[in-house]
């Protein structure tokens, strides 16, 4: 039974693992025709760092995660706050419907009714002018709050409320207690929620494709229109990269999460 | 600058606490005075904790008033009390070191970080802490942390100190020792104590005065020794300490004495001023140590007015003393339990042997069933 257990995991693990695996090899690999192995090289890597597009389109992505895991953190905090804290209030239900809408809601729709919003907003009241990297970070906050308040508030929940308390007895008065008590306490789950929220922006292409103008292209949609073309190796070498960079995030949020259940 | 009379340090007026429908508090009276170690004792759901809660200024008063040291506290928010609490679960800040954890309620008052630092140092040496100052609180033991809870209290001198069950925490030998050092300080530093626990032999050691709460009133207020030996009801008397408890039948007066029949066969006689009639039926309660056990064929023999036949359904030894259960016949059992002073020929007595039970006629109280 054991050997039959070991392969099963061996299995799952090459289910879930080999396709990632395969793409990491080539990207290695010194021919220039995608599914030929022609030697081991890191020439792709070095083409990758000359290409003004792709460099140009990570540089936006990478600025977009920034502004919307930074934007969904603060609000995804103050939902949570206000589903753990304030008890029952109105509309509490509804509330946290709303909150957690964006986790079930299909990309496309999500994507779809945010380009409504930004066009019909435009025409009203002239704001967000066009489509860019505003409309993009927009976008992201509102599906990247979801995710945030899910990784916040069972953590806000289970803080142990005699901590605020005290810290009222003592002294402090609620704002004082909630950014020298409360935030410290929950900071693990602030910088995991914040993480998860970066990796989700920086990897979406469906939503981004909706409220992006011209201008603001990023690293997905710029890999995804260049492999409609064909599949050139510098973009396994870029996927690599990106590989790397989301294992070492997930690395990164696991740490800090296993920390704050010490 | 104290308005407030001594004996009304803490002045509790009618005060209700209701939740929805549920009325946790229910018209409380009560007068704390300077210097007292007053515990609420009560079981859970008894509105000790809401109670407590709403001296803190956790919760509001939905009726009536709290005034500590002449100022009337309804209404106003926890930070602006001069009360500090010690939580049952320390609630001690896990990012904070224990001097920063001591000095957040200095600072939090506007206090220098040089007079901070001198008076955060006074405390952790009078609670014997010092070694410990740059230590995080999951560092510590939970008597370590108990130091800190309490050091972090008293280092803002407030006029009055609550206690959530501050023994509940600790392993049995810790809590003797912490129960005298808490008190220590207490004397030394002149503070007014509220103690809520729901052990009462906590309460019994460490109170002036003790109110003991039932359905969120308080039922009996008193001394330790008053509320042991003088319960004014039969929920009192149940609820400290063990009890032997019979029914029983009023079947007449021998001068001082009522007598009491606890069955067909037995009549025990009873000094107590209990107002009653001549077949009125009562409960008759008294504590298992105020009994006494003799072997039938011992030379020694009880003196005391009741003494009864009877046959040793049970013994436990429990080191300190030895607990009996002795039937008296028509399946009235009696307890009672012995201190084990030296080796007399009462450790002899063993299941199944014949005994006669002394049964003083004071100590004995009688309510109304």
């Amino acid at each position: 039974m054991p050997r039959f257990l070991k392969f099963s995991l061996w299995a799952g693990f090459a289910f879930l693992y080999a396709p990632i695996f395969v793409l990491i090899g080539y990207s290695f690999n010194a021919s220039r025709r995608g599914s030929v192995w022609g030697g081991f090289s890191t020439h792709w890597y070095g083409e990758l760092f000359r290409d003004e597009q792709i460099l140009n389109a990570a540089w936006i992505s990478l600025k977009i995660g920034v502004l919307s895991a930074t934007g969904a953190t603060i609000l995804g905090l103050l939902g949570a706050v206000a589903m753990v804290r304030f008890g029952k209030f109105r509309g509490r239900t509804l509330f946290a419907g709303l909150m957690s809408a964006p986790l079930v809601m299909p990309e496309v729709i999500t994507g779809i009714s945010l380009l409504l919003l930004f066009i019909s907003a435009e025409q009203l009241i002239g704001w967000p002018a066009g489509r860019g990297l505003l409309t993009i970070t927009i976008a992201h906050i509102t599906f990247c709050t979801a995710f945030v308040l899910v990784v916040l508030q069972p953590r806000m929940a289970s803080m142990e409320r005699s901590l605020e308390e005290a810290s009222r007895d003592l002294g402090a008065g609620p704002v004082t207690t909630f950014f020298l008590v409360t935030l410290p306490v929950i900071a693990p789950a602030i910088v995991s929620g914040w993480l998860l929220a970066f990796i989700l922006s920086f990897d979406d292409l469906v939503i981004a494709s909706f409220t992006a103008g011209p201008g603001s292209t990023t690293l997905p949609m710029l890999i995804f229109s260049k492999i409609k073309i064909a599949v050139s190796p510098d973009i396994n070498a870029l996927a690599t990269i990106i590989i790397l960079v989301a294992a070492l995030g997930l690395v990164a949020a696991m740490f800090f999460s296993r920390r704050q259940s010490d | 600058m104290t308005v407030g009379n001594q004996s009304e340090f803490i002045r509790i007026e009618n005060i209700v606490k209701k939740f929805g429908e549920v009325t946790a508090v229910n018209n409380v009276s009560l007068n704390i005075s300077q210097g007292e170690v007053f515990c609420l004792l009560g079981g859970s759901g008894s509105g000790k904790s809401t109670l407590l809660r709403m001296l803190a200024g956790f919760d509001d008063p939905t009726e009536g008033r709290v005034i500590i040291d002449g100022d009337d506290i309804s209404g106003k928010p926890p930070e602006r009390l001069p009360v500090n609490m010690m939580f049952q679960s320390y609630a001690l800040f896990p990012h904070m070191t224990v001097e920063k954890n001591i000095g957040y309620g200095l600072r939090r008052d506007g206090i220098s970080k040089a007079e901070t630092k001198q008076r955060v140092d006074e405390i952790m040496e009078m609670v014997k802490l010092s070694p410990f100052a740059t230590r995080k609180p999951s560092q510590l033991s939970g008597g370590q942390r108990q130091r800190v809870a309490l050091a972090r209290c008293i280092v803002k001198r407030p006029k009055v100190l609550m206690l959530d069950e501050p023994l509940g925490a600790l392993d049995k030998k810790l809590r003797e020792e912490t129960q005298q050092e808490l008190l220590k300080i207490q004397r030394d530093l002149g503070l007014t104590f509220i103690v809520v626990t729901h052990d009462q032999e906590e309460a019994m050691t460490m109170a002036d005065r003790i109110g003991i709460m039932d359905m969120g009133q308080i039922v009996q207020v008193g001394p330790p020794r008053e509320l042991y030996e003088n319960p004014n009801s039969m929920f009192i008397a149940d609820f400290v300490g063990s009890l032997n408890k019979f029914k029983g039948v009023i079947k007449g007066q021998d001068g001082d004495d009522t007598i009491v029949g606890l069955s067909e066969n037995i009549t025990v006689k009873v000094d107590t001023g209990f107002e009653h009639n001549d077949g009125d039926k009562v409960m008759l309660t008294n504590r298992p140590e105020k009994l006494e056990i003799f072997s039938a064929d011992s030379a020694e023999q009880p003196t005391t007015k009741n003494v009864l036949d009877g046959t040793v359904k049970f013994v436990s030894y429990m080191g300190e003393q030895t607990n009996y259960a002795v039937e008296l016949g028509d399946d009235v059992v009696v307890r009672i339990a012995e201190q084990n002073h030296h080796m007399s020929t009462k450790a002899s007595i063993s299941m199944g042997d014949k005994v006669k039970v002394a049964w003083p006629a004071r100590s004995t109280h009688l309510f109304s069933a």
